[in-house]
């Protein structure tokens, strides 16, 4: 059976080649539901695999010159996993650069049913995708 | 090593429940920072031991020490942690209970460096600090 790490591994090769489809139908649950904290006009919570795929495929809208996700370490558990990314992203010639750490609660089909995330520096975050 | 880092974390939980402010400041580094998400009164980066000190006297005071964090999985290496945690807390008689996730990086002597937090409800959380 594919490992939690594994499979998150295959997941963020789908977003870096910019496939949001393949990310979902490789990671997400159909009822999984997305955090993402801050002030942007992104900032809620979004249900469903349709609607989370929407999200990546606006965060590829808003850093139209460049989104690099570089894995940095990955925490596994039973039923959690905590991932730790070097995050650069380019727009309209404005630059992000952050960690961020993505926390995902495991189904029993190995989908993962609820995602956040968190940045070390939310303000730069919400400045960029405004 | 990996083994040790749980351990830490676990430690710093503990300390906090038994109300011991040395551990506490034990488990931190001097110039640790602590990012509290959301917009409310107590939201921002908290920078030093002493200033995150005073953030965990801020909530004790503000909730009546009511403020609980229940381990439902805590993982680590020496590099990164990440705990998942059941927060409930009661305040001017409104009540909390939700799951945060919480990430730490570590610095070189093991102590805590840096941590983040994100919450599966910080809407909740905002109301509940308003």
């Amino acid at each position: 059976m594919t490992s939690k790490t594994e499979r998150l591994g295959e997941a963020m090769a789908a977003v870096t080649r910019g496939d949001s489809e393949a990310f979902g139908d490789i990671l997400l649950g159909d009822d999984v539901v997305w955090h993402w904290p801050g002030r942007s006009h992104v900032a809620g919570d979004y249900r469903g695999k349709d609607a989370v795929i929407g999200l990546v495929r606006e965060f590829h809208r808003v850093a139209s010159g460049r989104l690099q996700v570089s894995p940095l370490d990955v925490l596994e558990g039973r039923e959690y996993l905590m991932s730790f990314t070097h995050v650069v992203a380019e727009h309209e010639g404005r630059t992000l650069d952050v960690v961020m750490a993505d926390a995902m609660r495991f189904g029993a089909d190995g989908k993962v049913e609820e995602f956040w995330t968190l940045s070390n520096d939310q303000a730069a975050v919400d400045a960029f995708i405004g | 090593m990996v083994d040790e880092q749980v351990q830490r974390l676990e430690a710093w939980l503990g300390a906090y429940a038994e109300h011991d402010r040395d551990a506490m400041a034990d488990s931190l580094a001097e110039d640790a920072v602590w990012h509290v998400g959301g917009t409310h009164r107590l939201s921002g980066d908290y920078r030093g031991r002493d200033a995150i000190l005073g953030y965990f006297d801020a909530v004790r005071e503000e909730t009546g020490d009511t403020l609980s964090l229940e381990p439902l999985e805590v993982l680590a290496n020496e590099r990164h942690g990440a705990a998942f945690l059941r927060v409930t807390a009661e305040r001017e008689g409104r009540r909390l209970d939700t799951v945060v996730a919480d990430a730490f990086r570590f610095g070189e002597d093991g102590r805590i460096l840096e941590f983040w937090a994100h919450s599966a409800d910080q809407a909740a959380i905002d109301q509940f600090w308003s």
